[in-house]
């Protein structure tokens, strides 16, 4: 991955373990100045733990994560200009919207003055204005969400850290988040989020990294991944459920085939990457009518972020316990 | 404007305290109900009044008791009662006094013995029978102190004159010792003098013997007049011989000239007959020659004879002139030797004169030896003087140096004997401290800690942790919410000690409020620790209360601190607790003042409340330092 001098935050070879569990195997990744990436990974693959090694909250075993120049072991030269949204709402239920606001804001370093304008304006912004005395622990999960997000905006980092940004949203309230993530990046700032709805990742990321069992195993932009996980030159197979052994044999003989690059099964899904795609459609077209007992359907097609996270992880989204939203 | 950022941090704590009410109400009441439960449980009676009930048996001979127990009576804390004169012999007295200390009657119980000022006045140190009801620890704590306080008056006092004492007789002593240093060798060089000029007159006396002179002179009179005698005999001899001398020489003379006349008549004849013979002899054969020559021969002859005779007689005329020239010159001896004679009998005279001076001389010398002697004598007094003086320094000196100096400096030893009665159990202002204590470290290590651990369990700490405000502010923050609580707390249970509990104040207020909060901060920082080292709430609670129960037990509120183990106090003596105990009831109790200040400390002149103060000063900051670090690197392990 070539170093840039746009590179804002610049990740390479990042181990991290919690005693024998290895969390995190030699990340590598980067994200440009005024760009949102997305780090896709399935519950569990070490989102956050990458977030809070970015942030300064964890030391990573080895390897280096550098944000604004700064390396993070070194963490306090760049907290005033970064920004950490955590995945559950953090802050004081017992102070009211505005007393944690202003808290916050002090830890930050402003002043009173700057404290009134920036926090006015984000719960305008995030239409909270009218919750500005009211407990903290009062308010609903959606409000609850948007004052999280604000309290980490007070002192307008230049880069921005979201950890699910979205989990557990309404519809609304979620493409609310989507714009509000877009609008920030309008206004320069550079956005790392973790999330593993697929679609989110489609819709707000430039970039996408996909994690899995503690690495990075596709990185770039969708066409990007589309490119990598194969193209055009992908045929999607989709058998009955219920014949694992026959499935095994398929997988098998084809993967001996010599225009056949790649398979990727799972119950119910094959993906076959080929060199030929005529011969391919050929030879699986002719299994279908022999044996169609197997083959369901059969589609050459440009895979969709689910199928490119399927391939490269082999792992299909609800394996991940992704619940499917309507964009 | 902005303050620090721990300003906040303290704000943000104390905003989210004060906002539960209930939290509000018992960090006013907690302490409060603890003070009321403990006053109406142990009394609240307040100070002794009157002072402590105590029983004296004072059967010393001498002073000291008396002064002893005078001092006693001046500090105002002890109510004596003297038994000296109920009881008839020490012993029972004693035994009285032991006996009703046990049964709460009275607090202290002083028993001095018959020769406790004998004894402590020769050096060998006494021993005052103390006893003291240990039930009522601040009784016991204040009656030891005030009779230690005064046991080192009185001691100081009787070692110092004691000392005193030793010190001027020893001066004395050199004095003399060094005045007779002086004398002695002038004495030593006076006897030798003196010994010489003795020794000379001595022999001169010695060789003076008027006795033997006379008697010398006598016989030499004697000789003188025998020889005088012999001179005259021999000048009466010598005379004779002249007579008969000359007489002889007269004879000589006449026989000469009948010689001589012979001699001429004979001259004649040979003159004739040689003649005649000349004449006759021409014929020299004639008979008549012959007849003439021999008559010529015969006259030659004849001739001859009388010159021989006139020869012999001539000899004879000059022997006797010589014996007459013999007898002249005896003659003239004899008178030079008379002369002589006389000479030393003039001699002999004056010697005759002279011997009644010599006598004279003889009784001055043995005047002046006499003198000598009792010169001797006097000096031989002085030095016996001085012999008897430096034997009596020497004994004085091992005398005083056979004492061991500790009786000396303290001549009064107390045997401590504790007593333990329940009865009059009300002592509150003792253990009122170590309460204070408790009610304080336990707010202190809980309250913080389980703010900490709820901040961290619902995440928001690390909310705190990712902003530019680093560990130090936001645990200081917290620290100082944590001290202001405690300072609500404090001064709460302090008005109701004092108020309530009669609870008094002898040093500053301010200095009793330091060490309280130094201590407090110990316990602060301890309770963040525990907080960052438990994984949860409940163990952090579990380990406080590990902590807290034996610190109760340690800060002497059940168990006199003295009566614990020596490693237990060895262990405890320097926990925050006991140094917060100490200082507090030291300060309040016996109005000891921090002296704390630059010049104190660099001349290193501190009191107990100093120490306890840095002690505390030292472990609050080096753990509030270790609670940082710990926070810190739990935030980002
Ligand atoms: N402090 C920790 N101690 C031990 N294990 C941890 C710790 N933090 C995370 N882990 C483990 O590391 C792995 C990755 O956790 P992480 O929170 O980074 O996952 P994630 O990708 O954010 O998951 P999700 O999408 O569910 O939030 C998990 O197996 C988790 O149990
Ligand atoms: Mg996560």
């Amino acid at each position: 991955m070539a170093a840039s001098r746009e590179n804002v935050v610049e990740v390479s070879g990042l181990f991290k373990g919690f005693g024998p569990l290895k969390v995190l195997n030699g990340i590598e990744f980067f994200a440009r100045e005024g760009e949102i990436v997305g780090l896709l990974g399935p519950s569990g693959s070490g989102k956050t733990t990458l977030l809070n090694i970015l942030v300064g909250l964890e030391k990573p075993d080895s390897g280096t994560a550098v944000v604004l120049g700064a390396d993070m072991r070194d963490a306090a030269r760049v907290r005033r200009k970064t920004g950490f949204v955590p995945q559950n709402d953090l802050f004081y239920d017992d102070l009211t919207t505005w007393e944690n606001i202003a808290y916050f804001g002090r830890l930050y370093g402003l002043s009173s003055s700057q404290i009134r304008e920036n926090g006015a304006g984000l719960l305008e912004r995030v239409g909270l204005a009218e919750k500005t005395r009211t407990r903290a622990g009062e308010l609903s999960g959606g409000q609850r969400k948007r004052l999280n997000f604000i309290l980490s905006l007070l002192h307008s980092p230049r880069v921005l850290f979201v950890d699910e940004p979205t989990v557990g949203l309404d519809p609304v309230t979620r493409r609310f988040i989507w714009k509000f993530l877009d609008d920030l990046r309008k206004g320069g700032a550079t956005i790392l989020m973790t999330t593993h709805y697929m679609n989110e990742a489609e819709i707000v990321c430039d970039r996408i990294a996909i994690l899995d069992k503690g690495a990075i195993v596709m990185f770039g932009t969708f066409e990007e991944l589309k490119r990598q996980a194969g193209g055009k030159n992908l045929i999607k197979v989709r058998t009955r459920p219920g014949n694992p052994e026959v499935m095994r044999d398929l997988v098998a003989i084809m993967e001996d085939l010599e225009f056949v690059d790649a398979v990727t099964a799972s119950e119910g899904t094959i993906f076959v990457r080929t060199s030929d795609v005529d011969a391919a459609t050929e030879y699986l077209y002719r299994i279908l009518k022999e044996g169609g007992e197997i083959i369901h359907l059969m589609d050459v097609t440009e895979p969709t972020l689910e199928d490119v996270f399927f391939i490269a992880t082999g792992r299909k989204p609800e394996q991940i316990g992704d619940v499917r939203v309507p964009a | 404007m902005s303050l620090p950022r721990f300003v906040y941090v303290f704000a943000k704590d104390m905003r989210l305290f004060f906002r539960r009410r209930t939290s509000t109400l018992f960090i006013v009441l907690s302490p409060l109900l603890i003070i009321l439960f403990l006053g109406t449980l142990f009394g609240g009676y307040g100070k002794v009044g009157g002072g402590l009930p105590t029983a004296v048996c004072n059967y010393d001979v001498g002073d000291a008791g008396n002064q002893y127990v005078q001092l006693l009576k001046d500090y105002g804390f002890f109510k004596i009662t003297d038994y000296r004169a109920t009881f008839a012999n020490f012993q029972d007295c004693e035994k009285f006094a032991e006996l009703n200390v046990g049964k709460g009657v009275f607090a202290v119980g002083l028993a001095y013995p018959p020769d406790f000022t004998q004894r402590i006045t020769d050096g060998d140190s006494s021993t005052l029978r103390v006893f003291i009801d240990n039930s009522k620890p601040s009784v016991r704590e204040l009656g030891e102190a005030y009779i230690k306080a005064v046991n080192q008056q009185v001691s100081t006092r009787i070692s110092s004159e004691f000392i005193l004492q030793v010190w001027n007789r020893l001066r004395e002593s050199d004095k003399k010792v060094v005045e007779l240093q002086k004398n002695v060798p002038l004495a030593i060089s006076n006897l030798e003098k003196l010994d010489t000029e003795l020794s000379k007159l001595r022999n001169e006396i010695a060789q003076l013997d008027v006795s033997a002179i006379e008697a010398s002179k006598n016989q030499l009179r004697q000789s003188i007049n025998d020889l005088r005698m012999l001179g005259n005999s021999a000048s009466a001899t010598i005379s004779e011989i002249e007579s008969s001398l000359s007489s002889a020489a007269a004879a000589v003379d006449e026989a000469d000239q009948k010689a001589q006349l012979a001699m001429n008549s004979l001259n004649s004849v040979i003159d004739s007959t040689r003649f005649i013979e000349y004449y006759v002899c021409v014929n020299p054969s004639a008979t008549e020659c012959q007849q003439a020559h021999n008559a010529y021969s015969g006259a030659l002859n004849a001739g001859s004879q009388v010159n021989i005779v006139m020869i012999k007689t001539r000899d004879t005329k000059t022997a006797l002139l010589n014996e007459n020239y013999a007898v002249s010159t005896a003659k003239s001896r004899l008178s030079e030797m008379n002369q002589k004679i006389n000479e030393v009998d003039a001699q002999l005279a004056v010697l005759e004169q002279n011997l009644p001076r010599v006598a004279e001389t003889r009784q001055n010398a043995l005047t002046k030896f006499d003198e000598s002697h009792g010169l001797v004598q006097n000096i031989l007094v002085q030095l016996r003087d001085l012999q008897a003086y430096l034997a009596e320094t020497h004994e004085q000196i091992v005398y005083f140096t056979s004492k061991d100096p500790v009786n000396i400096v303290v001549p009064i030893r107390l045997d401590w004997a504790y007593s333990f009665s329940w009865t009059v159990y009300k002592e509150i202002d003792f253990f009122i401290y170590g309460i204070i204590a408790i009610i304080l470290a336990m707010s202190a290590l809980l309250l913080p800690a389980v703010n900490l651990i709820r901040e961290r369990a619902s995440g928001v700490f690390m909310r705190n942790l990712i902003t530019p405000t680093g560990a130090l502010s936001i645990v200081l923050g917290k620290h100082l919410g944590a001290l202001f609580l405690i300072g609500i707390e404090f001064a709460i249970v302090w008005l109701a000690a004092s108020r309530y509990l009669g609870v008094t104040l002898s040093g500053p207020f301010e200095a009793v409020l330091a060490a309280v909060l130094l201590m407090s901060s110990a316990f602060v920082s301890t309770g963040l620790v525990i907080a960052s080292l438990t994984k949860s709430e409940n163990s952090a609670i579990l380990a406080i209360i590990t902590i807290t129960i034996p610190l109760i037990f340690v800060s002497g509120v059940i168990v006199p601190f003295e009566f614990m183990p020596p490693a237990v106090q060895a262990a405890t003596s320097y926990l925050p607790s006991t140094l917060g105990i100490n200082a507090v009831k030291l300060i309040s109790l016996y109005g000891t003042t921090p002296s704390l200040g630059l010049q104190s400390i660099t001349k290193l002149q501190l009191n107990a409340v100093d120490y306890a103060m840095l002690f505390l000063a030292a472990e609050a900051i080096a753990l509030f330092a270790l609670s940082v670090i710990l926070i810190e690197w739990k935030g980002r392990k």
